[in-house]
């Protein structure tokens, strides 16, 4: 219990009640709980989503849904994001990326790179089938902690320390398979498309995490960030056109 | 370069026809735009916008320009960038939607170039930019322009040659904007040219690309 307390006072900028006596291996096994807090994120989105459709339009609802997610989450994984892109897309050396990332200022790549995501998780949302919206914004938060369990528990941390090592620590195989399990279950809410949605999830932050792997010697709590980020609105833009080919 | 950057995206545009929204469709083009490029053009709007902005001088401006870290006006320009590029491709119609991917890159471009030679440069260190300046001599400049015309030209004739036409002279107004606070260019305000002009050629596309 204890560690799906840490899993929501970690991803979730909501009153959670505080126990005290939280050990940084409770932060690494909180993990297995990831997929199951982000779909409860996702409810939430959705569920204001669905309150809101009939006083208001859809385009309007989905901006209302992006800045929801972001501010529920408290930013977190979109400064991850954003220092991931100064850091990655910098033209320096890998330890001098590793020091651009650390920096809490922004640079032009951060700045490019939230504005984009942004703009992709609203197109597509946007674009959501009215009558599975819900779905969507479910599917969207637990594959896209999902991810960043995988990438936490399967590549190599770039640093000794931080708060991305604190998770790297205490994560390993239990954690993956619990998470993988919840995602799994989860995602057969989507059908067929929501299975495919989380294959093409595993392929992208594979992807991702070998990228980053060219740049610096290991993944960081900006990079599981981003990874998240990403993945959410890998999620929401394939949803649509899976849906549509795929029962 | 161009040219190539605009036959991606239009490949892009067509692979994604028919398969996801056109909403959808627009903003994987910003994406694919910046992936590209590796957002180097719109860095370089973030910084000049940064360095405009700063200080009394022109000296203290060209610091704030080289400083990786972003300001407050700097971030504003970043977002409504590209939130510009997403409105741009939205915009787009069926009839002159291919001839405007592969223009607007193409024009872009052929700006840096004009701009290149057109105007003094503000940084004596030797740095990429400062290269490309030396090298961007008169017959240089006369072969690309002349290439780009001719491209132009293919891909949407006469019209497409009046919009390359435009968009140089447009990136020429705003190389003489930048030098009213700046002593000269740098590599950061040729892509900020670069940036505005692709933005325009995209903006105007619909009433000039239209058969």
């Amino acid at each position: 219990m204890t560690e799906l307390v840490v899993a929501l006072q970690f991803l979730v900028r909501l009153p959670v009640p505080n126990r005290g006596d939280v050990t940084i291996a409770d932060f690494g096994r909180s993990m297995r709980w990831f997929p199951l807090v982000g779909a409860g994120i996702g409810l939430l989105v959705g569920a204001a989503d669905a309150l809101l459709a009939p006083v208001v339009p859809v385009q309007a609802r989905s901006v209302l849904a992006v800045i929801l997610l972001a501010a529920i989450t408290g930013a977190l994984h979109l400064d991850g994001l954003m220092d991931a892109c100064d850091g990655l897309f910098a033209f320096a050396t890998p330890e001098r990326r590793l020091e651009i990332m650390r920096d809490s200022r922004v640079g032009s790549f951060g700045i490019v790179g939230a504005a984009t995501i942004l703009l992709l998780k609203f197109a597509a949302l946007q674009s959501l089938p009215a009558d599975r919206r819900l779905v969507a914004f479910v599917l969207m938060g637990a594959i896209s902690r999902w991810a960043m369990v995988f990438a936490t528990t399967r590549f190599p941390a770039a640093r000794p320390d931080g708060l991305g090592h604190d998770f790297k620590e205490s994560a390993g195989g239990a954690e993956l398979a619990w998470a993988s399990g919840w995602a799994l279950a989860i995602a057969l809410f989507g059908g067929p498309s929501g299975l495919a949605a989380l294959v093409l999830a595993v392929l992208s932050t594979w992807l991702a995490a070998r990228y980053t792997m060219t740049k610096i010697p290991g993944l960081t709590g900006d990079v599981y960030g981003a990874i998240s980020e990403g993945t959410e609105a890998l999620v929401a833009l394939v949803l649509t056109p899976l849906w549509h080919a795929l029962p | 370069m161009g040219i190539l950057i605009g036959a991606v995206l239009a490949g892009v545009d067509l692979a994604l026809s028919g398969l996801v929204s056109d909403d959808a469709r627009s903003a994987l083009l910003v994406a694919t735009l910046v992936a590209l490029t590796g957002a180097l053009h719109l860095d370089g709007l973030i910084d000049t916008v940064d360095g405009l902005y700063a200080g009394p001088d022109a000296n203290a401006r060209l610091a704030a320009m080289r400083q990786s870290t972003a300001s407050g006006p700097g971030a504003v320009a970043g977002v409504l960038a590209v939130l510009a590029l997403y409105a741009a491709f939205s915009g787009l119609g069926q009839h002159e939607r291919v001839r405007a991917l592969m223009l607007a890159p193409l024009a872009s471009r052929t700006a840096i170039l004009l701009s290149y030679h057109l105007y003094p440069y503000a940084r004596v260190e030797p740095t990429i930019s400062r290269a490309l300046k030396d090298g961007a001599c008169r017959p240089r400049l006369m072969g690309g322009v002349a290439s780009a015309g001719l491209f132009a030209i293919a891909v949407a004739g006469a019209h497409g040659l009046a919009t390359l036409l435009l968009a140089l002279l447009l990136a020429a107004l705003i190389g003489r904007m930048i030098l009213t606070r700046l002593p000269g260019q740098t590599g950061d305000t040729h892509g900020a040219i670069a940036e505005i002009t692709q933005l325009a050629v995209l903006f105007v596309a619909p009433a000039l690309l239209a058969p």
